[in-house]
Order: structure tokens, then C-alpha cells, then sequence
């Protein structure tokens, strides 16, 4: 029995370290390495008033030598980007900035989270123009990344301190998902940029484009997470803000004539039946403001 | 001649059969944990070159790609060995706990213990026995869908205060506690089944009915075999639960150690229960 335990135990071994020879120094491990750098990060972000400066300087220290040994690689890049939150935690906004700067590269997400945590350094310095300038650049230089797509909705929000103005309107930020849609039809992207397009009409208070724009979802995206989410937002507006019952019943018939049945049928059949129930009574139901409570 | 009438007794009798004379009998756990722990290794590499070559397109394509990076990929191992570990159970650990039972009643006939002649003697039963295990998986899912409607009911409660809020609290921390207690259940329910098949040569459906025969009159001492060894679980169970907060204390990979550590406790348990009903069943059947 032993030299049974023995053979199956060393075959074991074997394999494990045959199977981390074959992974050394690759992508895998540079994540192990880098999660654990990351997470004495994680508490120096949280105890920032209590940790002494050079606490700070080895931390950097060890995002240095990381870089160092995956130097060209997106990981390395990503040390890079980390080393400047560090001094960004620290205020040191101008070295924050050149070690941002270091993390651009040829990885186009890694590249505008870069730019991006420029652009904040400057907000955060009350250098709006410079803030502005460095955000619309990542919107034209990475449209299509996670920072970069979703940063018209944010500008679109943003009031300028000074003038109580949009730096970038609604329309801006429309006429920008338009075209990711329309430039990447039937993919994810179109789906995102159609959901950022009803949540600027939203804002807008566009209500039948808001309308208009989930139709478009739902007929486009006939999956069970966007109907429901559509008929909520369609339902809402076409009751309590349009009053126009009709274009939810004419949306749903749609969908049922595109996709016959589809297993949302007897949902939206149903949706149908209330809607026309609601128009035969000639109900208005409205929302009110919730009342600020002082 | 011992009285069996108390489940410690049995266990303690169990617990005699497990000697280094009897070696072999100690086989069929050492199989189970290797092939676990094999299993285990390819997953826990599989996001790595050059595993990653075969696993990588599968694991994105069914989880997303963020599953093969660190440290998500430790989240999915436990999910990933969970479904290679129901294969393993149902057409290979079965048969070989199945196989302790023979080694028992060679034991009580005072034979020599011997894997490969358990093994040879058994086999023909193998179809009956996995069937069993497939009964006893599907027994154990029934409960836990059942457990699922009452935590969806549960889930429905709005209360933040008073009886139905306690209620609430009390189904959702129970729920692993409640799979603990069903386990042993279900267990308790089939387990003289493997031992029919073995050593009567029964089919399943003999099997399944001799079951509850040898149940009749003897299920509370039966429950009380597989629950006094289960309870070496519980620990296990609140690494299991805890694993959150156990993995940000040390680091996530504790994830692997808690997976195999599961596997020697539950392949440990499973097969003392085996040989503690068997040796049961043998003394009943002696002693009518």
C-alpha cells in the first residue's frame, strides 16, 4: 500500500510540476503577480491618511520591478497605470500624469484607462479646459472601449462649475451612439450603444425617442433580459408620460408579427390586452414628483 | 457475541475493519482521492499554457473570458470540479465504495481481503450500482429544488422586523446546513441498496425493494451510522461557506485546498459508511 501511495503521490507531483514548468512567466502568471501587488494597493487606497510616504515608495518600487520583468507586455503596461494611481492617491497629480502617460501603449483599453486617469488628474485639479480637452480626445482616439464609449454619458452630465453649462450636450452624446451603432450592426456594441442612446433621451425627457429607441432593442435583440426591460420602459412612458396607448399596442403587435411564436408572445399578447383596456376606460395616469422631504 | 443494537457500536466495529492487515481495503479510497485530485490538477492548470490550448475556448465560450484570468478562474474551479466530480461519482467512485462491501463480508468470512477479487466478483453489478447512484443524486436534486421553492418563498418576504423576518434569516443561513441534513437523508434512505447488489447479486429493483426491507425497524440506527461519520463534514461545510472571507484573508487559492480536502473527507466518510452498514447488514442477517 505504501509503494502504491507512494506512486500515485509522485505522480501527482510530477505533473504539477511539469504543468507549472510549462506555464512559467506566462500570462497566468504575471496576473498571480500582479493581483498580489494589487492588493497591498487595495489597503494602502483604504488607510491613505495612516500610510507613511515610503510605504508608498515601496509599493511603487514593486510595481517598477513588475514592469521591468513584463516589460511589452499589457501587464506590464498595467504596473505602469497602477504606479500612477499611487501618486494620484498621493496628489502628486504631475507625476501621476508621466506615469500615466508610460501605460499607453499599443492595448487600446489599457491605452484610453490611461488617458482617462489623465483626464481626471486635471479634473481633479479644477483644469477643466485641459479635463475636457484630454476626455474628448480619448472619445475620438478609443470610441469603441469600455472608458471611451461610455464617457459621452458622463460629459453629457457634467455641468461646467463656471457657467452652469453642458460641456457636451445630449445631442452630442446621441448623434455619438448613433454612429457606434450604426457602424457595428447585430453585436453587443450596437446593443450598448442603442441602451446609451434611450438613457440620453431619458435625460433629454425625449420621451417618444426614448420610446422609439426601445422598440428598436427589442425588435433587434429579441432576447428575454431586453424585452422585459424594453416593455418596463415602454409601458411607463406610453401610459403615464405619452398617453398614447396605441404606440405601445402597435410596438408589441410588431414584434408578435416579427416573430411569431417567439416564447415573449403570450407576455406581450397580454401587454396588448391591458393597453387596450386602459385606452377603452380613457385612463390618464401620471407620475408625480416625489415631494423633497426637508 | 456482540449486540448491535447501537449505531456506536457498529461504528466502532467499522472502524475495526480498517486495519493494516487488511490493507486492500484501503485501495479503493486511495483510487478515488488520486483520480479527484488528478481531475483537480488539469482544472486548476486549465487556464494556463498548455492546458489552456483545449480548455480556454471552452471556458469563454461558456463562462466568458474573464473566468481564465486570476483570480477569477479559482471562482469556476469549484463549479468545473463539481461537474467532472458527479462523472467520476456516478461510473467510477461508486463502484469502487461498492467494492468495500465485498471486502467486508470477505472480512466477516474471515478471507483474505483482495482488490482485484472484490473487483472481479462485483462487477457484474456495476450497471445496478451506478443506476443506484444516479438515484441517489436524483433524490438529493429533488430536495434541493424543494429547498429552492422555499428559499423563493423566502426571498418574497419584505418583513425587516418580527416572526416572518427571522424565518427569512433562518432559511437563507440554513440552506448549506439543510443540503448537510438531506445528504445524510438521502444516504441513509439507499444505502443498503450497493450492499443487496454485491452481496445478494440482486438487480436494482430487488435491490431497491430488499432496501427498504432491511430499512423496516432499522432506519433511526441506520440514520444514525451515516450521521455520526458525516459530521466530520461540518468543518469542511463552513470552510465552504466561508470561503469569501477565508480567501481574502489568505489568498484565493485556499479555494484548491478546500476542494481537496473535501474530496479525502467525503471519500473517507463514504466509504467507513459503507463498511459500517455492511457490517450491520451482515450481523442482521445473521441474527434475524
Amino acid at each position: 500500500m505504501k509503494k502504491l501511495t507512494l506512486v500515485l503521490v509522485s505522480i501527482l507531483l510530477f505533473i504539477y510540476a511539469l504543468l507549472t514548468f510549462l506555464s512559467f512567466r506566462g500570462d497566468y502568471c504575471a496576473q498571480q503577480e500582479l493581483w498580489g501587488i494589487n492588493r497591498k494597493f487595495v489597503f494602502i487606497s483604504s488607510h491613505q491618511e495612516s500610510t507613511p510616504d515610503y510605504v508608498i515608495d515601496q509599493q511603487a518600487n514593486r510595481y517598477r520591478v513588475f514592469a521591468k520583468k513584463y516589460s511589452g507586455s499589457i501587464y506590464g503596461k498595467a504596473a505602469q497605470l497602477m504606479i500612477g494611481n499611487l501618486y494620484a492617491l498621493r496628489k502628486n497629480y504631475t507625476k501621476a500624469r508621466l506615469e500615466y502617460q508610460k501605460a499607453v501603449g499599443p492595448d487600446k483599453e489599457l491605452s484610453a484607462q490611461a488617458q482617462l486617469a489623465i483626464a481626471r488628474t486635471y479634473e481633479l485639479e479644477a483644469h477643466w479646459d485641459k479635463a475636457l480637452a484630454a476626455y474628448k480626445s480619448i472619445i475620438q482616439n478609443y470610441p469603441t472601449t469600455s472608458s471611451g464609449f461610455s464617457l459621452p454619458l458622463y460629459l453629457s452630465s457634467h455641468l461646467v462649475a463656471s457657467g452652469d453649462q453642458k460641456a457636451y450636450t445630449d445631442d452630442d452624446a446621441v448623434s455619438f451612439y448613433q454612429k457606434i451603432a450604426a457602424k457595428n450592426p447585430k453585436s453587443k456594441l450596437e446593443y450598448n450603444a442603442l441602451k446609451m442612446i434611450a438613457i440620453c433621451q431619458l435625460d433629454q425627457q425625449n420621451w417618444s425617442g426614448t420610446v422609439k429607441t426601445m422598440q428598436e432593442m427589442m425588435l433587434k435583440y429579441p432576447i428575454g433580459k431586453v424585452i422585459q426591460e424594453a416593455v418596463d420602459g415602454i409601458n411607463v412612458l406610453c401610459v403615464t408620460k405619452l398617453h398614447d396607448y396605441d404606440m405601445g399596442i402597435n410596438i408589441y403587435s410588431q414584434f408578435i408579427k416579427k416573430y411569431p411564436g417567439h416564447s415573449a408572445d403570450p407576455f406581450l399578447s397580454k401587454m396588448i390586452k391591458d393597453l387596450q383596456l386602459l385606452k377603452s376606460k380613457n385612463l390618464i395616469i401620471q407620475t408625480s414628483p416625489v415631494p423633497v422631504i426637508k | 457475541m456482540t449486540k448491535l443494537k447501537s449505531p456506536f457500536t457498529v461504528l466502532r466495529l467499522g472502524v475495526s475493519l480498517f486495519k493494516l492487515e487488511h490493507q486492500q481495503i484501503f485501495y479503493p479510497f486511495i483510487t478515488i482521492v488520486f483520480i479527484n485530485f488528478l481531475v483537480l490538477e488539469i482544472l486548476y492548470f486549465s487556464p494556463r499554457y498548455p492546458l489552456s490550448v483545449f480548455f480556454a475556448p471552452i471556458i469563454s465560450h461558456i463562462w466568458g473570458e474573464g473566468y481564465l484570468r486570476y483570480p477569477m478562474d479559482l471562482v469556476l474551479l469549484p463549479k468545473l470540479f463539481y461537474y467532472v466530480q458527479v462523472l467520476i461519482l456516478l461510473f467510477l467512485s461508486s463502484f469502487l465504495i461498492a467494492l468495500i462491501v465485498d471486502m467486508v463480508n470477505a472480512i466477516n468470512n474471515e478471507e483474505q481481503v483482495n482488490f482485484k477479487v472484490s473487483f472481479k466478483r462485483s462487477l457484474s453489478g456495476y450497471v445496478y450500482i451506478a443506476a443506484y447512484s444516479f438515484l441517489s443524486l436524483l433524490l438529493f436534486k429533488l430536495f434541493d429544488k424543494g429547498y429552492g421553492l422555499l428559499l423563493n418563498r423566502a426571498f418574497k418576504i419584505h418583513s425587516t422586523a418580527g416572526i416572518y423576518f427571522w424565518i427569512k434569516k433562518f432559511v437563507f443561513y440554513f440552506t448549506p446546513y439543510a443540503q448537510f441534513i438531506y445528504g445524510i437523508f438521502v444516504t441513509a434512505f439507499l444505502i443498503y441498496i450497493p450492499i443487496l447488489i454485491i452481496l445478494e447479486k440482486k438487480k436494482f429493483l430487488g435491490a431497491l425493494i430488499g432496501n427498504f426491507k432491511v430499512l423496516f425497524g432499522s432506519f433511526w440506527l441506520t440514520f444514525a451510522l451515516v450521521l455520526v461519520p458525516t459530521l466530520f463534514y461540518l468543518p469542511i461545510l463552513l470552510m465552504h461557506s466561508n470561503i469569501t472571507s477565508l480567501a481574502e484573508m489568505t489568498s484565493p487559492e485556499i479555494q484548491v485546498v478546500v476542494l481537496a480536502l473535501n474530496v479525502f473527507v467525503t471519500t473517507g466518510i463514504s466509504i467507513f459508511v459503507i463498511a459500517a452498514a455492511t457490517t450491520y447488514y451482515l450481523y442482521k442477517k445473521e441474527n434475524p
